[in-house]
């Protein structure tokens, strides 16, 4: 037997059916290893590109603060602060703040004042005075 | 490395001296814990020392109530942030507690004295420095003047 006859006979048509596909489906996946390549190389040059693999870092502007809440006797202290403040300008100097808070005996004026910073209820305004922030103040005393 | 290169390494102004200028520097430094509510340098007093801040935070006050925070490990409080004439012209206070290394003014003039390079390098990068935090801060003019701090 010999010719089309022993192909038929020996499944010679689906052997290279499958043949071809394998060789067609290896072609593609090489191609599209060689068109990504660029990629991988760029990877390597210059990972700090691709940050958007790393775990996402938090934008949220509670980060920029150290606190994020208060405790009961800071949130006394913040209004008692806040009090004084609004007999002053709307930038306010700090040191002068802290006198008045002395003057008012009120209880460990530099550490609160420190509270007042690390939680944004203070601000500098980069002149040398100070601001009140008063949303951050009522969102924290709440 | 000890403490001390390791936080002079932090310092925008000391980090570029070389070894030799940084061990001189480190040999003039001195650790000492500071609590809330101290007073570091009085203004009128006689200006002892400058400052690194290690930890806490220190609040600069100036004759017009302004005033700035310094909270970074590596601050240095100094210069004409803090002395002219040998006197303090600026408050300096302690918020929290906290640790900082001093260094001795006298000490610290004279060693950058002999040296223009160092002196050149060291007041530029001062300049620069006290743009970004202080920036209300007249800067003086160094030329000629180092006698001055």
């Amino acid at each position: 037997m010999y010719g089309f006859e022993a192909i038929s006979a020996n499944n010679g048509w689906s052997i290279a059916a499958v043949g071809i596909i394998i060789v067609f489906a290896g072609l593609v996946v090489l191609s599209f290893i060689i068109s990504q390549l660029h990629k991988v190389l760029a990877f390597i040059e210059n990972p700090k590109r691709f940050e958007f693999l790393s775990p996402k870092k938090s934008t949220g502007k509670e980060d920029k603060y150290v606190l994020t809440s208060l405790l009961k006797n800071q949130k006394e202290s913040a209004k008692q602060f806040f009090l004084l403040v609004k007999t002053m300008e709307e930038h306010f100097s700090l040191p002068k703040l802290i006198r008045l808070a002395e003057v008012s005996n009120l209880e460990k004026p530099y550490i609160n004042i420190n509270i007042l910073l690390d939680s944004g209820i203070v601000e500098p305004d980069s002149k040398g005075y100070f601001l009140w922030n008063e949303n951050r103040f009522k969102k924290l005393i709440k | 490395m000890s403490q001390k290169l390791e936080l002079l390494n932090q310092v925008d102004i000391f980090k570029s001296l070389d070894n030799s200028a940084q061990n001189r520097l480190e040999s003039i430094m001195e650790k000492r814990v500071i609590s809330a509510g101290e007073d570091l340098a009085i203004q009128g007093g006689q200006a002892l020392f400058f400052f690194i801040l290690i930890s806490g935070r220190v609040l600069l006050s100036t004759k017009e109530e302004k005033a700035v925070i310094f909270k970074k490990p590596g601050d240095f409080i100094g210069f004409e942030l803090l002395s002219l004439n040998g006197k303090y012209t600026n408050t300096l206070k302690s918020l929290i507690d906290g640790e900082v290394f001093f260094l001795n003014r006298e000490k610290f003039l004279e060693m950058i004295h002999g040296d223009a390079t160092m002196v050149e390098n060291i007041m530029s990068l001062w300049g620069n420095y006290l743009l970004k935090t202080a920036p209300f801060i007249k800067k003086l003019d160094f030329t000629g003047a180092e006698s001055i701090y």
